[in-house]
């Protein structure tokens, strides 16, 4: 009999229950969409932020301390202390290693720089600009500084280091540079290290690579005799902005705490991986980048907090309105179930499984359309589609269920403390 | 008459219509907050990233080698944050080391990321050190750096992962050219203070810091798309909330309408009372929002956005305008959309008695 | 020159699901002069409170003419039919229905205002008529069966219409009620306004100078 007047109140009045449905729907759309945006647009922000810059740079342990500005350093550049090439790729093995966007070694080194104009002393950088390396772990990526190079202006091409060649005579220029050595770029030829070099373009970063000469790292090693050898490594890494626990001294913690500080992607201990796998260098955030990109995550998720949980409280508010209408309607049925001898308890659980039924129906169609939603959010601001999180779906029938039964909760309560008598004659 | 009706009624129903009430209200707090959210996003968004230190920088051009002093003044006085700093090279215990004259003060807004043991600033006579120098020349707070061009007490030790490690930095004195001027500008300020400078100061490239503009930008760009999709959609499931909740609540005075009908009432009379009605709940509402909704925007302009000046942060009172003509509409549209039924409803079916 | 009240094969059929359409009036000839009483009765479902609806253009007829006072009401148009309705017609029902918001007072007033406009003054002298003075800015829901039924007749009265249909104004009421609303129906008769009454009771009947018996839809008996 149960079942049978469940069903009956569905068929008799399907509009009505649409209307119930859509609203449940609505509402768990609205809220998937949310919690989907919320959990996704931070990701994708961290992943915007990477054009910042490497915020991560590992050097040889005990380096001598650098005298350098402007572009010209004052003390020769010790060469006793270098990290090997071959290990380089072993950045990309560590535990956190599909949160390295990218890396970039370089071997430096000053010279004279002459142009048909004029002569002057300059800081080259051998660099990888794009090459395919391959991790200990089988990982296959293109490392270099194009990774690092989407905000920066370049004319005429990069070259293609995809092949090593230490004979090849290229170079690029920073803008700064090439104004100074009033060269024809691209195009032109400088002279260093007794050679003429092609410039294949030259690069506007606004910073310090504005007044440098970018060669293979290959020609510089062969040129200053250095083979293998490399000074630094740039990397840029997706990190957890840093929390009180992330400063904690890791000399101090616990073994448990120890680890969940070393399962997480902060800063630090992503560089004492790298620390790890690189033996004898260091690794030294760069807190220029970490600290801007810390506080715009920051910002960003504490709109989308803020958003989500507008859109929570107007989808609730949504079931909550729609339930209170319904039940309302159909007092005069609870009436007449109460006039003939229904227990509270029975018409309240006839509502209950009536309204549990449609939060489902409505939480499954919602999560749909808020997948959905999701998508087209991330489509028109990221140029991407997100990704779902898996168990996001059956979470918000959940909710949707326990919402429509909160919303329906109120009112049902309210229309069986009701006389019978007075809404049978119409007067409440 | 008119408005005895509509008032008693909305008394009468208070129970039922405090749900309505509170939808609009829901509402038009919400849009309160978004609109004051939303209304100067970028702006207080660049308000933020001013501590994301410099993104831009004074350098020498051409064949100069130093930047006029005079260019801090005239950069503050195109409204933006400028910091000198002048480096050499001096000496301390024989070896060579990167001396940097800061102007703290100046320089305290730029330096915000700065990681610091001590102090964040010296005084005459005073000095900070970058960690790695600190640790190459064994050097710990309080101690006397004794730099060849000038000895001073060590105030403090910092670290920032850049130059600045290997570096000793001293109080900027009255040196007239500086090596670099760091800038901090909101971006769209950057290209007239680029043609201010290059016609005061010749010998002076105002370099953009790509990396920074152009990630702020993005940044900008893309959390205004997605708030702003967001925020039509929480506006449009809003509105079809409170549109579903007048539509119930014309549904339930089916008889209601009969009567007035039966006595010889118009069916346009009867939509003007329904009307009214409708307004006068969304302005109530209205106002307990927009009150509302002020207070959030007030509270989520200070936890998001600290750096916002005047005087309430973060809240427009100027959000009362659109908050109202959208909330005004929604409840106009909610109770059009429906009234059709008016017409349509046969008194003499529903005043049958069932 | 027609009657005051004139209907002529008034037919009324409802769509009914799957059969043919169930037929509430069935050509019904009926011609009253101005003042008359005419009690309609008959059995349930027989079409006399459809008659009643067709009659004060709350309902259309699917065919044949009405014409009261010289209008023909299948002629009018939506507002038309509003004006007539406040200016000629007065509804006492059953069940009341008296708006459960508004005070006996302002019910009378609210039947002004829908005519023209309000005038405190003469509600409350209207309410004093059917001795509710002393109730007027009570609540329905304050005021027992009689008294609403009383506001009712009041609301009906209160724009000087030509007509009074009443449904069972008595099928509510008790015996001391019942003669009081007989009483303020016989008054109105005898100031000279035209009442159809809809009533079950033959008692009730007995008042009115005429009665009409439908059946099926049809009139049996005059």
């Amino acid at each position: 009999m149960f079942l049978r007047l469940v069903w009956e109140s569905i068929r008799r009045s399907p509009r009505r229950k649409l209307m119930t449905v859509a609203a449940v729907a609505l509402g768990s759309a609205v809220a998937t969409a949310m919690l989907g945006v919320m959990l996704d647009v931070g990701d994708r922000v961290n992943h915007e932020l990477r054009s910042l810059g490497a915020n991560l740079l590992v050097m040889p342990k005990a380096a001598s301390l650098p005298v350098e500005f402007g572009g010209i350093s004052y003390r020769p550049v010790s060469t006793a202390n270098y990290i090997p090439e071959d290990a380089v790729p072993k950045i990309k093995s560590i535990f956190w290693s599909l949160n390295i966007m990218g890396f970039a070694p370089s071997l430096r080194a000053h010279t004279r720089i002459g142009s048909s104009a004029v002569q002057l002393t300059a800081p080259v950088e051998g660099v990888w600009f794009r090459r395919p390396v391959e991790s200990p772990g089988g990982i296959r990526t293109l490392a270099g500084i194009r990774n690092f190079a989407s905000t920066w202006k370049v004319e005429g091409a990069w070259i293609d280091d995809s092949e090593r060649n230490d004979r090849a005579a290229e170079c690029m220029l920073g803008a700064s540079l090439a104004r100074r050595l009033k060269v024809a770029s691209p195009g032109g030829t400088v002279d260093m290290y007794g050679a003429p070099f092609l410039i294949t373009g030259t690069l506007d970063t606004g910073g310090d690579e504005d007044d440098r000469a970018f060669v293979r790292a290959e020609v510089l090693q062969r040129l200053v005799n250095r083979p293998g050898q490399m000074d630094a490594v740039q990397v840029g890494a997706l990190t957890k902005p840093e929390d009180d626990f992330a400063r904690r001294d890791i000399k101090k913690m616990t073994p448990v705490e120890y680890d969940r500080w070393y399962c997480t992607p902060y800063i630090r201990s992503i560089a004492h991986q790298i620390e790890e796998a690189l033996p004898s260098t260091a690794a030294k955030p760069v807190w220029r980048v970490a600290d801007s990109e810390g506080k715009m995550l920051g910002k960003v998720s504490g709109l989308m907090f803020l958003v989500a949980v507008a859109a929570l409280l107007s989808a609730g508010l949504t079931v909550w309105s729609v339930m209170t209408a319904m039940v309302l309607e159909r007092r005069p049925e609870i009436a007449i179930m109460q006039a003939i001898g229904g227990g509270a308890w029975l018409i309240a659980a006839l509502f209950f499984f009536e309204v549990a039924l449609e939060g489902a129906v409505g939480g499954l169609i919602g999560s749909l359309a808020g997948a959905a939603l999701i998508d087209w959010v991330g489509r028109s601001a990221f140029d991407s589609s997100g990704g779902i999180p898996p168990l996001l779906g059956p979470m918000v029938v959940a909710v949707a269920v326990i919402v429509a039964i909160g919303g329906a909760a109120n009112p049902i309560r309210r229309a069986l403390s009701m006389e019978p008598a007075r809404v049978l004659r119409g007067d409440a | 008459m008119f408005w005895r009706f509509v008032l008693s009624g909305l008394r009468y129903r208070r129970r039922r219509l405090l749900v309505t009430f509170s939808a609009l209200a829901v509402a038009s707090a919400l849009a309160t907050v978004l609109f004051s959210v939303y209304s100067d996003l970028d702006r207080k968004l660049r308000g933020e990233f001013r501590q994301n230190g410099a993104n831009a920088v004074l350098a020498p051009a051409g064949d100069s080698a130093t930047v006029p002093r005079g260019a801090v003044e005239e950069a503050e006085r195109a409204g933006v944050a400028a910091a000198p700093f002048l480096f050499a090279v001096g000496r301390l215990g024989g070896e060579p080391v990167v001396v940097a004259a800061i102007d703290f003060g100046r320089a305290a807004t730029l330096t915000g990321f700065w990681r610091v043991e001590g102090e964040r600033r010296a005084a005459p006579g005073e000095c900070l050190a970058g960690s790695e120098a600190a640790k190459h020349f064994g050097l710990a707070s309080g101690q006397r750096v004794d730099l060849d061009s000038a000895p001073c007490i060590l105030r403090g030790i910092v670290t920032t992962g850049g130059p600045e490690d290997a570096q000793i930095l001293v109080p900027l004195g009255s040196a007239e050219s500086v090596s670099l001027i760091q800038i901090r500008a909101d971006a769209p300020r950057l290209p007239e203070l680029r043609e201010r400078m290059a016609r005061k100061f010749p010998g002076v490239d105002l370099r953009l810091l790509y990396a920074v503009t152009e990630t702020e930008a993005n940044v900008v760009l893309k959390v205004g798309k997605v708030l702003f999709l967001l925020s039509v959609l929480i506006l449009t499931i809003t509105t079809l909330c409170v549109t579903t909740n007048f539509s119930a609540l014309l549904l339930e005075r089916r008889k209601e309408i009969g009567i007035l009908k039966a006595i010889g009432a118009g069916e346009r009379a009867i939509a003007s009372l329904f009307f009214a009605e409708s307004l006068t709940l969304a302005l109530s509402s209205t106002f307990a929002g927009y009150a509302a909704g002020l207070v959030a925007a007030f509270w989520i302009g200070k936890r998001i956005f600290p750096s916002a000046s005047g005087v309430l942060p973060g809240v427009d009172l100027l959000a009362f305008f659109p908050v109202a003509a959208t909330t005004l509409t929604v409840a106009a549209l909610a109770t059009l959309l429906p009234a059709s039924r008016i017409w349509r409803l046969e008194a003499a079916q529903v005043l049958r008695g069932d | 020159m027609p009657a005051f009240l004139e209907l002529t094969g008034v037919s009324k059929y409802y769509p009914s699901a799957g059969g043919p359409p169930v037929r509430a009036l069935d050509g019904v000839n009926l011609s009253a002069p101005r003042g008359e009483w005419i009690a309609i009765m008959g059995p349930s479902g027989s079409g006399k409170t459809t008659l009643l609806n067709i009659l004060g253009c709350l309902d259309q007829a699917t065919s044949g003419t009405v014409t009261i006072d010289g209008s023909e009401t299948g002629r009018l148009n939506r507002s038309a039919l509003a004006r007539f309705r406040a200016e000629t017609i007065g509804f006492v029902f059953q069940q009341f229905h008296l708006l459960p918001h508004l005070s006996a007072l302002e019910n009378v007033m609210l039947a002004q205002y829908f005519h023209s406009m309000t005038d405190e003054n003469e509600a409350r002298r209207t309410l004093d008529h059917v001795g509710l003075a002393d109730r007027a800015h009570h609540l329905p829901s304050q005021l027992s069966g009689g008294e609403q039924q009383r506001v009712s007749i009041a609301r009906a009265l209160v724009n000087d219409p030509k007509i009074i249909l009443a449904d069972e104004p008595t099928g509510n009421l008790d015996h001391a009620n019942k003669d009081i609303v007989i009483g303020l129906l016989s008054g109105l008769h005898k100031q000279g306004r035209t009442i159809l009454m809809v009533t079950h009771d033959p008692q009730v009947g007995e008042f009115a100078d005429r009665r009409i018996r439908l059946d099926h839809g049809r009139i049996v008996a005059a």
